[in-house]
């Protein structure tokens, strides 16, 4: 599987580093200098992009069109938003995944912007209490 | 009517000022409140601090009455998000966001969102007024990509038709002001000495029109 994952914190890092040791194809976007070569000295599965991963020309650099997956791992929401809405309306992207980091703004990640998959951490702790912590 | 500013910067509070000015009713948001100072004490409409595209901000502004959404944040995703919002959610009839990155302002220009690249138009104006000074500029259309200009006739073209002067897809000549009149010529009008001539010109296409009117 190809992925995409724009951000390089610490998800969008680990994460990267998951699916390279799986034999994923991945391409891993960070806009920080230094902290892609830090990500190049340490992920050696994995391809790593320096660029704003919100502009076209670095989607395309990272090869976005060959993409199954693209996700958007940053920790600003509208960073997110913008990459999965170019993704799936300019790109195509077959699944988008983006991290919600503010709750307030997870009604906006649906296909308005091309979210197929939200992954907010808030919701994922509230949904598996309701499992746990009966009535 | 009901205008919504997203950003009181440089362009979000002077927009703001002139559509108070002239009676619209204007509600501008911008995260930081300090910036509202901006203003100056003669706007009348509503200052609210907040995210640009947090729900109850703009339910705030009333966004569901509102008829016009301008985005003009600092920062592009912030105005893409917003306008999308605007336009999608809120289904706000006319929306228009700033973007500075050209590529991108393209991009959501396709998808829908009436953009404004400030980075493409100034560089394009700057352009035309460091190379081409003997052109004066009527109109610019678009991002620039276009210009009206205008130019008295240099004395060698008189005689010569407007043929001589058009580059198809390029340069047309719009109209002749010739005796203090307008109209608008065919390709076979004959230019006199004095006339006075209105051309749409790509602005890439600029420099080979400066060099055909050259005296």
């Amino acid at each position: 599987m190809r992925v995409v994952i724009v951000g390089g914190g610490k998800v969008g890092s680990n994460l990267a580093l998951m699916m390279g040791r799986e034999g994923h194809d991945v391409t891993l976007v960070e806009i920080d200098r230094d902290k892609c070569t830090v990500l190049g000295e340490n992920l050696s599965d994995v391809r790593v992009m320096c660029g704003d991963g919100d502009e076209p020309t670095v989607l395309e650099a990272a090869d976005i069109r060959a993409a199954d997956v693209v996700v958007a791992a940053t920790g600003d929401d509208e960073d997110n938003l913008v990459v999965c809405l170019l993704a799936k309306a300019e790109y195509e992207t077959g699944l988008t995944m983006a991290r919600v980091s503010n709750p307030k703004n997870e009604w906006l990640f649906t296909p308005l912007f091309g979210v197929d998959v939200p992954v907010s951490q808030t919701s994922m702790i509230a949904s598996l209490l309701r499992e746990h912590v009966p009535g | 009517m009901k205008v919504i500013i997203a950003g009181c910067g440089r362009v979000g509070s002077l927009l703001a000022a002139k559509f108070s000015a002239e009676g619209h009713d204007v509600a501008i948001i911008d995260k930081d409140p300090t910036a509202f100072a901006r203003l100056g004490t003669t706007f009348s409409g509503t200052t609210i601090t907040g995210i640009v595209f947090d729900k109850d901000v703009l339910d705030k502004a009333a966004a569901d009455k509102a008829d016009a959404f301008v985005s003009v944040t600092s920062g592009d995703n912030s105005n893409i998000v917003s306008a999308t919002i605007a336009r999608r959610v809120y289904r706000i009839p006319n929306v228009v966001a700033r973007i500075f990155d050209p590529r991108r302002a393209d991009i959501y220009r396709r998808l829908g969102i009436v953009t404004v690249s400030s980075v493409s138009w100034a560089s394009n104006e700057i352009m035309s007024l460091v190379l081409h000074r003997d052109l004066v500029r009527d109109v610019s259309l678009g991002d620039g990509e276009v210009q009206l200009v205008k130019s008295s006739l240099p004395p060698r073209l008189s005689g010569h038709s407007v043929r001589d002067l058009t580059i198809s897809g390029e340069v047309t000549v719009v109209a002749i002001v010739r005796g203090g009149k307008s109209f608008l010529p065919t390709d076979a009008t004959a230019f006199h000495d004095g006339d006075i001539v209105e051309l749409a010109v790509l602005t890439s296409s600029m420099s080979r029109l400066t060099s055909m009117i050259a005296p």
